[in-house]
């Protein structure tokens, strides 16, 4: 069977290999200074960079009831978006966090032209290893994905264009 | 290849697009050698760590294959496609695929495999390999790939607009997306702890077609493997800074179970790479997260372009995978390398990759692969440049001859070299006359 083989090879290979042992994660932490009076300015940057547009609705409250915004096709020259609730968003790269929880089916992330995120401003997190710390909290159910910005691709002499397979259009509403 | 100016610039430009975001962390440096120590930890700990990953995939009712070699994982894939009758597959990028010649062995099973990243749909519907494995087809001017999709897409001749063929390969693709009845993805990482797997793209392509068909295959190599979620913020962050300059892939997708009414497979392929663990100057090599940067980088690589290598892989990274698989037939792209340092000085998993390329032409040469003609020029070379006095002579002459001698002698049959490509022209000054000029400059 080849499972035993494999295992075995890898055995016969590595018994001799040094213990290495797992960093310690302080090191990377310690440089770490999130300032969080600028981050939802630093994440609306970052948002951008990824070729989305990050609309702060957080202290505009007549817009908003419950969770929806009445007039959302205004943002989309009168198009539709398909609208999706994340969990949280990272501040360092602009992305969102979309799992079962948000859309149980996975179409709805990849298929339409248009994406209205839905981001409490409350739960942006400074970096990726907050992002992770947080996930292990949540847990995963059986997806999940960041999302940063709409689809995009430079294979064609290196210039970007947005709207490559996914979605054309990325917008983030910080509520 | 004649004028390889732009190839050359093109990447250079991602370089710098990685050196800005790279410095935009002042503790790069420090995710660096957590990278390769997690990495070491992980191979030190391979078989455990595989072991603990198939439980708990299993567990999360992921069905995990495991293939000796690219035969076996051809077999599987084909095994499971061919029981649910599946005609039409939309497969990802995924270099481990491209290495055991997937797509040309479902063809002849009667299964069409349609390449989803642009990159490669570009070179697939070329009929050739990507020549990067971030960027399939750097090596394409705009208006090849435009009269490519005049031919095969119907596009508008003579438009070669980056984003007016990027938006009509979407449509093409998405016909191909909506038909399909399979996923064949790769794998950036798998979680032990978790049981789950990372595919990392900007394009959504991966998560387009997982998401719309009910049966996904992912293949991996056993390399794949990190420990916890806790180690993927650190990979997360250096993948796409590295790759692309980008602070994250836009799609960072994780699948842990299939789909409700639908199916999850998993290859774990080997295909050599537990033989590399065992070789102790080059078993670094597995520490790679395909980014692609140390090609990037390569001053070789962006002159002569990822097909000059010979390998599935090219670069710096391909040239020691390459002599890994087999040195004879691959091991002549070591000699590619200038030993200048720089793909080991951006590496993200800091692998030695110099050191490496340097060791496997000692093997090369040891192993009788080195041909007797290049063996008296290589001595003829180190004579020469043995001693300062000997060094500046065979400059001097090389500078009047290249200046003064016909072009008939210089390309006469003796330069194999010049038979595609035009010599350098000598700098007008010496780095060693530079140096003694500024030396004495006040500043």
């Amino acid at each position: 069977m080849s499972r035993n083989k494999i295992l075995a090879a890898i055995r016969n290979h590595t018994a001799s290999m040094q213990v290495a042992p797992l960093p310690d994660r302080l090191e990377i932490y310690e440089s770490q200074k999130p300032d969080l009076h600028t981050s939802a300015t630093q994440f609306a940057k970052a948002v951008q960079a990824a070729g989305g547009e990050c609309i702060d609705l957080s202290h505009s409250s007549g817009t908003i009831s419950g969770s929806k915004i009445s007039n959302v096709e205004d943002y989309f020259n009168g198009h539709t978006p398909e609208i999706l609730h994340a969990h949280f968003a990272v501040i360092e790269n602009g992305a969102c966090w979309i799992d079962h929880h948000c859309t149980d089916d996975r179409t709805r992330y990849t298929l339409p032209e248009h994406l209205a995120i839905f981001v409490p401003n409350n739960t942006l997190v400074p970096t990726m290893h907050e992002a992770y710390a947080h996930i292990q909290a949540l847990g995963i159910e059986d997806f999940g994905l960041f999302l940063s910005g709409p689809s995009k691709t430079a294979d064609i002499e290196q210039s970007l264009v947005l709207g490559a397979q996914g979605a054309m259009v990325t917008k983030v509403f910080l509520i | 290849m004649t004028d390889t100016r732009w190839h050359d610039r093109a990447l250079w430009f991602v370089r710098q697009k990685r050196d800005s975001a790279a410095k935009s962390l002042p503790e790069w440096e420090a995710l660096r050698r957590s990278a390769s120590q997690i990495k070491a930890h992980t191979m030190a700990h391979l078989a455990d760590y595989l072991e603990l990953f198939e439980k708990n995939a299993t567990q999360n009712g992921i069905h995990v294959h495991w293939a000796a070699d690219a035969t076996e994982h051809n077999r599987i894939i084909a095994d499971i496609l061919q029981s649910r009758q599946v005609k039409n597959v939309v497969k990802s990028k995924s270099m481990l695929t491209e290495e055991c010649g997937l797509n040309p062995y479902l063809n002849t099973k009667g299964i069409e495999v349609v390449d989803t990243d642009l990159g490669e749909r570009i070179v697939q519907l070329r009929h050739e390999a990507p020549s990067h494995i971030v960027l399939p087809a750097i090596h394409l001017k705009k208006e090849e790939v435009g009269s490519l999709f005049e031919q095969e897409l119907g596009t508008l001749p003579g438009n070669s607009d980056p984003t007016y063929l990027t938006h009509a390969a979407r449509k093409h693709l998405r016909e191909h997306f909506l038909s399909a009845d399979a996923a064949i993805t790769g794998v950036n990482f798998a979680v032990a702890e978790e049981g789950l797997f990372v595919v990392c793209t900007n394009e959504g392509n991966a998560d387009l077609g997982t998401a719309i068909t009910n049966l996904h295959i992912a293949s991996m190599g056993i390399e794949k493997i990190i420990p916890s979620l806790e180690h993927l913020g650190i990979f997360t962050r250096l993948l796409a800074r590295s790759a692309t300059g980008q602070p994250i892939t836009t799609y960072t997708s994780h699948f842990k179970r299939p789909k409700e009414g639908g199916e999850l497979h998993i290859v774990i392929v080997d295909n050599g790479r537990s033989a590399i663990l065992g070789q102790t100057d080059t078993a670094q090599a597995l520490h790679c997260i395909r980014c692609g940067a140390c090609m990037n980088t390569c001053p070789t690589y962006r002159r002569s372009g990822g097909h000059s290598y010979g390998y599935v892989i090219p670069g710096p990274i391909g040239s020691t995978l390459g002599a890994s698989r087999n040195l004879e037939h691959f091991g002549k792209a070591v000699y590619k390398c200038t030993l200048c340092a720089s793909c080991t000085n951006i590496c993200p998993a800091r692998i030695d990759l110099h050191h490496q390329l340097y060791a496997w032409r000692k093997t090369y040469v040891e192993r009788g692969y080195l041909s007797p003609k290049k063996k008296r020029l290589y001595g003829i070379g180190s004579w020469m440049l043995r001693t300062p006095v000997r060094t500046r002579i065979l400059f001097g002459i090389s500078k009047w001859a290249l200046k003064l001698l016909p072009r008939s002698i210089l390309y006469s049959r003796f330069n194999v070299w010049g038979r595609t490509r035009e010599l350098p022209s000598f700098a007008p000054k010496s780095f060693a006359q530079l140096y003694k000029e500024h030396i004495h400059e006040p500043k």
